[in-house]
């Protein structure tokens, strides 16, 4: 949809401010895209290959965990895992990328983790949690990454939008629209000098006479 | 630094193990659905919160009511029965949509 104003000097002026201000925009939009876009290559570059190689990982430590059930009675194992001794917590920061606020995570397992006794649990169990405990971490370094990730697509994505709409749409707009301004100026002024011309032309006709 | 937890929601064989970690573990049940669960874990501000894959498609709105927050991140594991690459296929195509290719080479297996 074309944008309608009336062929005004006035609106002219406005017209031109408008986009002289939409081409700022648009510049400086294009370069938090072009920014953006170089994070996030170097997050996923940091990224890449991380999730098979902890899938593999967490399958072996399932492995491992079902040697320890396999080995113990099923109310045995949950007797010996109902009350945890150990708190795994999340130091929670945040660092910024553009206006992005991501997240950071710094993981610590606190207390301890065989809190059971050591007769009636297998070694199997003692070595399933080792392999579950150094696993967290990653995970943990896997759910940063991944949100990193998904909150600067999104950024990038609306980014990329708001500079297609401002060049293929609202510039050029406001292009033609002042454009039709000028023209339709440039018309009203022809159309004046011809008249004072033949004005001039009539008035010297009469005083001729 | 704000201190946080996690949570692993997901079928019991799975989330277990983790338990013994300090990991708030959950399985679904009838007095609680994941959904309810996931729901309480965002309310109470749980930094990272663990799901296995099967749970995913019942979870997809409320995951996708919190891509927009910094916390919590959900990331989705395989659960002990395997995995069908679905949380690797979320990113992918999210970097796909973003990007307009795959960023992330096809590793050889």
């Amino acid at each position: 949809m074309a944008i309608v104003v009336s062929a005004t000097r006035m609106e002219l002026l406005n017209l031109r401010k408008k986009a002289k201000l939409a081409r700022k925009g648009h510049k400086l939009l294009k370069d938090k895209l072009d920014e953006l876009m170089r994070q996030f290559k170097i997050l996923i570059s940091e990224y890449e290959g991380a999730r098979q190689e902890l899938e593999r990982e967490l399958q072996e430590a399932y492995g491992e965990f079902l040697f320890a059930r396999a080995a113990m009675t099923e109310p045995g194992l949950l007797d010996a895992l109902r009350y945890p001794g150990a708190e795994a917590k999340v130091e929670t920061g945040t660092r910024k990328i553009m206006n992005l606020v991501l997240p950071v995570f710094g993981v610590s397992i606190e207390g301890r983790v065989r809190n059971y006794g050591v007769f009636d649990t297998p070694a199997e169990l003692d070595e399933a949690l080792r392999v579950y405990s150094e696993l967290l971490p990653k995970i943990i370094k896997l759910a940063e990454q991944e949100k990193a990730i998904s909150l600067l697509a999104r950024e990038i994505d609306t980014t990329r939008r708001r500079v297609n709409a401002l060049e293929y749409k609202l510039i050029p707009e406001l292009e033609e629209a002042i454009r039709a301004i000028r023209l339709k100026l440039e018309e009203m002024e022809r159309g004046n000098l011809t008249r004072l011309m033949k004005v001039k032309e009539m008035v010297e006709a009469k005083r001729g006479i | 630094m704000a201190q946080g937890r996690v949570a692993f929601i997901g079928d019991a064989d799975s989330v277990l193990g983790f338990r013994a970690l300090g990991v708030e573990t959950i399985v679904p049940s009838e007095s609680e659905g994941a959904e309810e669960a996931f729901d309480r874990l965002v309310r109470e501000g749980v930094s990272v919160i663990m799901i296995t894959e099967d749970l995913m498609d019942e979870l997809q709105e409320k995951i996708d009511g919190t891509v927009h927050m910094a916390v919590p991140s959900v990331v989705v594991l395989p659960g002990i029965r395997g995995t069908g690459r679905r949380g690797e296929q979320t990113i992918r195509e999210l970097i796909i949509r973003a990007v307009g290719v795959d960023l992330m080479s096809e590793e050889p297996r």
